[in-house]
C-alpha cells in the first residue's frame, strides 16, 4: 500500500470511530451489558482539574461511549472463549466447564455461581462458615432480645444451594443448624424442592424470578400475618427488555444462554402513599396507571431483576392506608425488591430499610428509638441462605445496635 | 495521560496532529508542541508539571551562564554546571529516593523519622538525565547553547518521550527543533512504528502481565516449578514489549512530527552474552551512564581495580534509577559482578561456546536478572528462584486453569522475537500492502483491548 493511501486510510478509520463516539456521547444513558449508567463527565474547574476527576471522568465518558462498545466487548470476550478453549489440553485434570468458568472469573474479576452450570456439588458445610453463620444467628437473637418487638428470619437458599439432584441433602445441615440456634420464628423457602427450579430462580442470575418471589411472598404472608395473599391482576412481561443476570452479563454475551423474561405482577391493591428515600412518590397512584405504557412502568418502577422502586440500598415507607393493620420494618436487600409492595398490602405501614443504606447514609441511625417512634410492631429480615453464611451482616447488626 | 488509553488514541492523538499538520512553520509547531505536551502531562500530574518546568528553567538558565562564561572563567562554568546538576539530582533524590533513604537510617539507626510519602512524579527519571545532558553537552562543547526558552521546554517536554523514554539527548534534536522536514513517507513511517507499538503494549504486554502478575503475587510455597518458570517468561516478555512498545511509540510519534530519536532497543534476547544484552537494552540509559559517568570516571583506562570501581558505581546507580528499592540496587550490582566476570576472561570462553548455548546461558541469567527485578521483597527473589528449581510446591496443574488463555500471546510474544524467515522479509518487500492490512488490523485488534481495558461491570453479588 502506497503511504499517502495507508495514511488516508488510517485516518478514515481513526477519525471515524472518534467522530462516531463524540457524536453518540448526549444519547447514550443505560450500558446494559455492564448494569450500569455510563459515566458522567464532571464540570471542569480548578478542584475537579487538580483532583484529576475531571480527567478521569471524561475518560471514562469516552470509554462508555465509545462506538459499538457492547460488540467490541462480545468479540473480546469470544475471541478468549475460543483462544482458551484451544488452550485446554494444557491441563487436562479439568474438564472443559470448569476451565471456561475460571477463565470468566479471571477475566472479569469476579466469582461466578458455577454450581448451576456444572455437575451439581453439596456445598461444603465448613468450620469458617459455622462460626460465620453462628455470629449471625447469635446477634440476631441479641437483636430480638433488645427490641422487644417479635422479629421474623425469613431464609432463601440461593439456586447454588440447592442442586437439581441432592438438594435436600445440601440444605440439610444449614435446616439443622438454624433449628438448633435461632430463637426467633423463622421459615426457609421451600419451592426449589417442588421441581420448581427454572420458575422460581433465574436461569442467568443469582436472585429469585418475580415468580419465586411471590412464593415467597406468600409465605411470609401466611407466616407471619395469618392472611390470604393479595390476589394478582396482571403478569405484566416486557419483551422488549432482555435480562442480562449476573452470569450472562459477566461474560459478555460471549456464552449464549437463554434468557428469563422480564416480568412482573400486578396487584389488586394500591396503597396511600409511598417515600423513596424521604421522597414522596407524588405521581406514583399504584401501577395502574402506567400498565398502559410498559416502557414508561418500567423506567420508572422496575429494574430488570422484576425488583420494584429500583434499588436494594433504599428506604423506603409504604403507607397501605389500613389503619387497623400493624406497622411492619422489613430489613433486607436486593431480594426483597419484588415482595416490598405485596407486603405493605399487609400492614399499616411498612418501613423498608437495608442495612447497607442505613450504614452509609445515616450512620447515626438509633433502631430502637425508630422502633418507638414508629411504634413498629413486626420485624421481617430477609436475606439468602448466603447473607448467613458471610460476617457482613453479624457486623452490621452490631454496628446498628451500638 | 498514558498513550495506550482510548483518550489519547482517538482524541488526543488525532486532534494534536490534525492541527500540527495545519500549522506551517517549525515555531508555531514547537509552541502545539508545548501546549500539547504540558496538557498531556497536567492531565495525570496537574500539581508537579511545575517541577518539570522548574527543571527546564534550571537547565536553561545554566546553561546560558556556562556558555557565557565557560571560555573566561572555566572554573565559574564548573561551578555553574555543578549547581545546575546539584537543581536536578536534588529534585530527583528529593521525590524519588527521600522515602527510601528515611527507612534504611530509621532501620539502621533506630531513629523514627517520619516517611514522606510523596508521589513520585510522573517521567521524572527521564527527564531530568535529559536536561542534564543538555547542560553537560553545553559544558563539554557539545552542543550549541539554546537561548529560545520555547524551544528548550519542547525538547523537555516533548510529549512522545516526556513519560517513558527513550532518552532522548539534545544533541539528537539539536538541528530538528528548528528546523525538521515532514514529508509522507516519515509520517507513514511513524504511524506504522506508532501501531506496532501500541499493538505491543496492548496486545502482548498487558494479556502476559496477567500470568506474570499471578505467578509473583503466589505467596511462598504455594508456587510450583512450571508456573514459576512460565510466570519469569510472562514477565521478560511483558518487560520487554511494554518498554519497547512504548519506545515504539515515541519514534513513531517523532517520525510524525519530523524527529529522529534513537533506537532504544535492538532485539535484546537474541543476546549471547550479558554484555551483549547491556548494548541492545534499554541503550539510551546504558548510553547515558557510559557517556556521563562511566567514561568521565576513566572508563577502562585505568587500573582493573580503578575500573571495577568505576563498573561498581556505575551498576549500582543503574540499578537505583529504575527504583528506590533494594531489589533494585541487587539487580544493579547482579549485573556489574556478572559483566565483571565477562570481563575478566568470561567472555572469551563464552564466544566459544555453541550459539545455541550462548544464547541459553544469557537468557537463564536475563530471566534471574528479571525475578531480582520483579520481586518485592529479598525474601521473594530468595523463594521464587527456588520455586523455579523444584524447591515449590507440588502441583498437576502446569498453570491455573483460568489463566490458560493467555499462553497464546506468550506463544506471539516469543515468536516475534525471533528473526523473521527470510521468505517473509522478501514477501514483506515485495507485497507491503500486506503487511500494511496486517498493520491496519492490528490497529483494530487493538482498539478491541482497549476496549475491555473500560470494562467494568457493576458486581452486586453481595446483595
Amino acid at each position: 500500500m502506497k503511504n499517502k493511501l495507508f495514511i488516508k486510510v488510517f485516518s478514515i478509520v481513526m477519525l471515524g470511530m472518534s467522530c462516531f463516539t463524540i457524536f453518540s456521547v448526549p444519547t447514550k444513558k443505560v450500558l446494559g451489558i455492564e448494569n450500569r449508567g455510563t459515566t458522567q463527565v464532571q464540570d471542569l474547574n480548578l478542584d475537579t482539574w487538580m483532583d484529576t476527576s475531571f480527567q478521569d471522568s471524561l475518560e471514562k465518558s469516552f470509554a462508555d461511549h465509545f462506538i459499538y462498545r457492547e460488540e467490541w466487548l462480545t468479540a473480546y470476550y469470544t475471541m478468549n472463549t475460543k483462544l482458551s478453549e484451544s488452550m485446554n489440553f494444557i491441563n487436562p485434570v479439568l474438564g472443559n466447564e470448569r476451565v471456561k468458568i475460571e477463565i470468566f472469573e479471571k477475566i472479569n474479576r469476579i466469582t461466578i455461581d458455577q454450581t448451576r452450570f456444572l455437575v451439581p456439588q453439596a456445598s461444603p458445610f465448613a468450620y469458617y462458615i459455622k462460626m460465620n453463620m453462628l455470629a449471625n444467628v447469635e446477634t440476631i437473637n441479641k437483636l430480638s432480645s433488645k427490641i422487644n418487638v417479635p422479629i421474623f428470619l425469613y431464609i432463601i437458599p440461593q439456586s447454588k444451594d440447592t442442586s437439581l439432584i441432592y438438594s435436600e441433602f445440601n440444605i440439610a445441615p444449614y435446616k439443622q443448624f438454624i433449628k438448633a440456634n435461632l430463637k426467633i420464628p423463622y421459615d426457609f423457602f421451600e419451592v426449589y424442592t417442588l421441581n420448581g427450579y427454572l420458575k422460581t430462580y433465574s436461569r442467568t442470575d443469582h436472585h429469585w424470578t418475580y415468580q419465586g418471589a411471590y412464593q415467597g411472598y406468600k409465605d411470609i404472608a401466611m407466616n407471619v400475618f395469618n392472611e390470604e395473599p393479595v390476589a394478582i391482576t396482571k403478569n405484566l412481561c416486557f419483551p422488549k427488555f432482555e435480562f442480562y443476570g449476573s452470569f450472562s452479563r459477566s461474560v459478555a454475551g460471549a456464552i449464549k444462554v437463554d434468557f428469563d423474561p422480564v416480568c412482573t405482577y400486578t396487584y389488586d391493591y394500591q396503597p396511600k402513599s409511598i417515600n423513596i428515600n424521604d421522597e414522596f412518590v407524588e405521581s406514583y397512584g399504584g401501577l395502574k396507571d402506567y400498565q398502559n405504557d410498559l416502557d414508561l412502568l418500567y423506567d420508572k418502577y422496575l429494574n430488570h431483576y422484576s425488583q420494584m422502586f429500583k434499588g436494594a440500598n433504599i428506604k423506603l415507607e409504604i403507607d397501605s392506608g389500613f389503619m387497623d393493620k400493624p406497622n411492619v420494618l422489613l430489613l433486607g436487600n436486593s431480594f426483597t425488591s419484588p415482595i416490598r409492595y405485596p407486603l405493605s398490602y399487609h400492614a399499616s405501614h411498612l418501613y423498608y430499610y437495608s442495612l447497607e443504606y442505613i450504614l452509609q447514609a445515616e450512620p447515626n441511625f438509633d433502631l430502637l428509638a425508630f422502633i418507638k417512634e414508629k411504634e413498629i410492631d413486626q420485624v421481617i429480615m430477609v436475606y439468602q441462605l448466603d447473607a448467613l453464611r458471610q460476617k457482613t451482616l453479624s457486623q452490621q447488626i452490631e454496628t446498628l445496635l451500638k | 495521560m498514558v498513550f495506550s488509553s482510548l483518550t489519547f488514541v482517538f482524541i488526543f492523538f488525532p486532534v494534536f496532529f490534525f492541527l500540527y499538520y495545519a500549522l506551517r512553520d517549525t515555531k508555531s509547531r514547537n509552541q502545539l508542541i508545548i501546549v500539547f505536551s504540558l496538557l498531556f502531562y497536567a492531565w495525570g500530574e496537574p500539581v508537579y508539571v511545575v517541577i518539570m518546568i522548574i527543571s527546564t528553567i534550571n537547565d536553561y538558565a545554566f546553561s546560558i551562564l556556562i556558555d557565557n562564561v565557560r571560555d573566561k572563567n572555566a572554573r565559574m562554568a564548573k561551578l555553574y554546571l555543578v549547581l545546575s546538576i546539584i537543581v536536578n539530582l536534588g529534585l530527583l533524590s528529593f521525590f524519588k529516593y527521600s522515602d527510601f533513604l528515611i527507612m534504611n537510617l530509621n532501620s539502621l539507626l533506630h531513629l523514627k523519622i517520619t516517611m514522606l510519602n510523596l508521589p513520585l512524579p510522573i517521567g521524572i527519571s527521564f527527564y531530568t538525565f535529559q536536561t542534564m545532558s543538555y547542560t553537560l553537552d553545553v559544558y563539554r562543547k557539545q552542543v550549541k547553547v539554546q537561548k529560545n526558552f520555547n524551544a528548550l521546554l519542547a525538547y523537555v517536554t516533548l510529549f512522545p518521550q516526556l513519560i517513558a523514554g527513550p532518552i532522548v539527548r539534545y544533541s539528537t534534536v539539536e538541528d530538528e527543533l528548528l528546523n525538521r522536514i515532514i514529508d509522507v513517507d516519515l509520517v507513514a513511517k511513524g504511524l506504522r512504528r506508532f501501531i506496532i507499538g501500541l499493538s505491543k503494549k496492548i496486545i502482548i504486554a498487558n494479556q502476559v502481565a496477567i500470568l506474570a502478575n499471578a505467578a509473583f503475587a503466589m505467596k511462598d510455597g504455594t508456587l510450583n516449578w512450571s508456573f514459576a518458570i512460565l510466570g519469569i517468561i510472562a514477565y521478560a516478555l511483558q518487560i520487554f514489549y511494554d518498554f519497547s512498545g512504548y519506545s515504539d511509540m515515541a519514534i513513531g510519534m517523532g517520525h510524525m512530527m519530523g524527529f529522529h530519536f534513537l533506537e532504544n532497543f535492538n532485539a535484546p534476547y537474541r543476546s549471547t552474552s550479558i554484555t551483549d544484552f547491556w548494548r541492545r537494552w534499554h541503550i539510551s540509559l546504558g548510553t547515558w551512564f557510559r557517556d556521563y559517568l562511566y567514561f568521565p570516571l576513566g572508563g577502562s583506562r585505568g587500573s582493573k581495580y580503578r575500573t571495577i570501581m568505576n563498573l561498581a558505581l556505575v551498576w549500582f546507580l543503574t540499578g537505583l534509577w529504575h527504583g528506590a528499592a533494594w531489589n533494585f540496587i541487587i539487580f544493579g550490582m547482579y549485573y556489574f559482578v556478572i559483566l565483571v566476570i565477562e570481563k575478566s576472561g568470561g567472555l572469551s570462553l563464552i564466544s566459544k561456546l555453541p550459539r545455541v548455548l550462548r544464547h541459553s546461558y544469557a537468557l537463564v541469567l536475563i530471566l534471574v536478572g528479571w525475578v531480582i527485578f520483579r520481586s518485592e521483597s529479598i525474601a521473594q527473589i530468595g523463594s521464587y528462584l527456588s520455586a523455579c528449581v523444584g524447591l515449590g510446591a507440588s502441583s498437576l496443574n502446569i498453570i491455573p486453569a483460568k489463566l490458560t488463555y493467555t499462553l497464546p500471546f506468550m506463544g506471539l510474544g516469543i515468536l516475534l522475537i525471533l528473526p523473521s524467515p527470510k521468505f517473509i522479509q522478501t514477501l514483506n518487500r515485495k507485497l507491503l500492502w500486506i503487511g500494511d492490512l496486517a498493520i491496519l488490523m492490528i490497529f483494530l485488534m487493538s482498539t478491541l483491548y482497549l476496549v475491555n481495558q473500560s470494562f467494568n461491570p457493576f458486581i452486586y453479588f453481595r446483595f
